[in-house]
């Protein structure tokens, strides 16, 4: 060892373990970025760190360092077996009273071996009935049956890959009444209603072969994301006044007239929002169908569209911006566009819009929306518009 | 490097808040970034800034580092109104992307500090009570012994191992299923 070369606060202090020297809430908010593995690890470091690891707030365990390199010689079940007791050791040895606030797991059920993961999820879950932070995922495109126990306290739940069923339901509208945060990623869902009076951001994004429908009543939500790859699955949005963001992403190459109809409901129950992100949206018009009847969107500043389709020569974009008195900015991402200039038409005009971008790709012939937003913009001389080639 | 704000006009000098540091230089920040800090949002709310708020843990050259973090977050607070900072998500909208890169764009290079200095900032932070600054410089030293072997780390950070051999020998068995 260096011999200590100790200057008072500032100095670079070589010698000095000021690691060890943070108070223990400190360093267990730095355990916490870490793998729960590695955590562990940390007991050998000396006799200040032997015991710091049993009452950590927050474990990650993750099935995947089970199956590395250095445990070559195990069969998978060995390697399950392996991986299931580390996790059960880690929650029986915590310190009394060290309640858990974050949870973070994540299975492989891939492996016919793993088919009862589910099982042990569940079980596992039960220890923890305090959590706060629950995140659990599965990998690749299996799914993860494992009923969930989730308790009162939790406020923020993500889940990847996973089979959810009406148990589910019941346990968000009736069990979570403080969830805030929801976020379900490729998930199977099998049930119909997200029903929440605390829920304030919810994200869903729907898995490729789903069909189904779900219907979303959180009066409290301000942020939302869905991103749905299958037009076939449903949703529906009851009216949110407290929407501030929203964001609806269509990632589906069979669209259909049926799923007009679902957009346009979906757009009408975001009316309140002041960010909007539509994605591969309007792939509705047909040139003199009757308008569609849009609420006003008063609180809108913020829009953008996104890989939508304008090739009605901007006719439904025209009668929607017309709903928007407060717009000041509007971004055009890689749309599809009509060729040629648009069609002049009269319209109210934007009278707080500050900025338009267009962001299109080489093959976009981009002369028609340029056009387009002049036109709506040609008396207000605040706007700029700007083209970014990507 | 403190900032001048005596001669400005009756509202903005309302709004601003002298921190005076362990080694006695004052500093004068705006009550939004001040509040930033829990511990001088409390002082604040409590009425007792008048005259200066002494940190008497923190000294001058972390202070302005401090300042200089909460004067940038403060920023993004104002403009972000604080809504998606439970989302973790970035790749939300287009607007707050920008933003989002922005910001840690200015985290990354905020952080660009020697090691004591970071534990400096940490125990700051913990002090004021700065969950944003807290959880980031914790994040740095987290992500330093990621990865590492616990003789890597105790060489990194100059921990000496007090354990007998026999003793880190039981430890190494009890939690067998962290090692291989």
């Amino acid at each position: 060892m260096e011999p200590c070369n100790k200057r008072i606060h500032g100095g670079n202090g070589s010698g000095d373990d000021r690691l060890s020297a943070l108070p223990d809430e400190l360093l267990h908010t730095i355990l916490s970025s870490l793998k729960a593995q590695q955590v562990v690890q940390t007991s050998v470091l000396s006799r200040r760190w032997r015991s710091l690891w049993r009452s950590v707030p927050c474990l990650d365990i993750d099935q995947v360092d089970f199956e590395s390199s250095q445990s070559e010689s195990l069969t998978p079940q060995q390697k399950l077996d392996k991986f299931k007791a580390f996790a059960y050791f880690l929650l029986s040895h915590r310190d009394a009273g060290s309640a858990l606030d974050t949870f973070q797991l994540r299975v492989d059920e891939t492996d016919p071996l793993h088919i009862h993961a589910g099982r042990w999820v569940r079980r596992a879950l039960s220890c923890c009935s305090s959590l706060r932070v629950l995140r659990v995922r599965g990998y690749g495109l299996s799914l993860l049956h494992a009923p969930l126990d989730l308790g009162p306290s939790l406020t923020r739940l993500h889940l990847s890959y996973m089979s959810l069923d009406e148990r589910f339901q019941e346990l968000i509208s009736s069990v979570c009444v403080v969830l805030e945060d929801l976020k379900l990623k490729r998930c199977d869902l099998c049930f119909d209603s997200i029903t929440s009076a605390s829920l304030e951001n919810l994200i869903v994004q729907t898995r490729k072969p789903d069909y189904g429908q779900l219907s979303i009543t959180a009066p409290r939500l301000t942020s939302l994301r869905l991103l749905i790859t299958n037009s076939s699955f449903e949703f529906s949005v009851n009216e949110m006044l407290s929407l501030v963001k929203a964001s609806i992403r269509y990632r589906s190459l069979d669209l259909d007239a049926t799923c007009e109809d679902t957009q346009r409901k979906l757009l009408s129950n975001v009316h309140n929002v002041m960010s909007l992100e539509l994605s591969g949206f309007l792939q509705m018009m047909v040139p003199d169908m009757k308008p569609v009847e849009f609420p006003i969107f008063k609180n809108l500043i913020n829009l953008l569209l996104d890989r939508c389709d304008l090739r009605d020569d901007f006719q439904l974009l025209r009668h929607f911006l017309c709903k928007c008195p407060n717009l000041e900015k509007l971004t055009v991402r890689c749309c599809w566009l009509p060729e040629g200039s648009a069609r002049k038409e009269g319209m109210a005009k934007l009278k707080k819009l500050k900025s338009t971008e267009i962001i299109y790709k080489d093959y976009h012939d981009i002369r028609g929306l340029v056009c387009f937003l002049l036109e709506i913009s040609d008396c207000v001389p605040k706007n700029s518009i700007t083209l970014t080639k990507v | 490097m403190a900032s001048a704000g005596s001669g400005d006009e009756k509202a903005a000098a309302a709004a601003m808040i002298t921190l005076i540091s362990s080694d006695n230089e004052k500093f004068e920040v705006t009550e939004a970034t001040a509040t930033l800090s829990q511990t001088i949002r409390h002082m604040i709310e409590d009425g007792c800034t008048d005259g200066g708020v002494p940190l008497p843990n923190v000294t001058s050259k972390i202070l302005a580092r401090v300042i200089e973090y909460c004067k940038k977050h403060a920023t993004a607070a104002a403009g972000e109104e604080g809504s998606s900072s439970s989302f973790s998500d970035a790749a939300f909208l287009e607007v707050d992307r920008a933003f989002l890169e922005e910001l840690e764009e200015f985290d990354d290079a905020f952080l660009e500090v020697d090691r004591a200095t970071l534990f400096d900032l940490i125990l700051a932070a913990n002090y004021l009570d700065i969950k944003g600054l807290l959880n980031l410089t914790c994040q740095k030293v987290a992500d330093s012994v990621k990865g590492k072997t616990p003789e890597q780390i105790r060489e990194m950070y100059n921990i000496v191992n007090d354990l007998t051999p026999e003793e880190e020998a039981e430890i190494r068995r009890e939690t067998q299923w962290a090692f291989e």
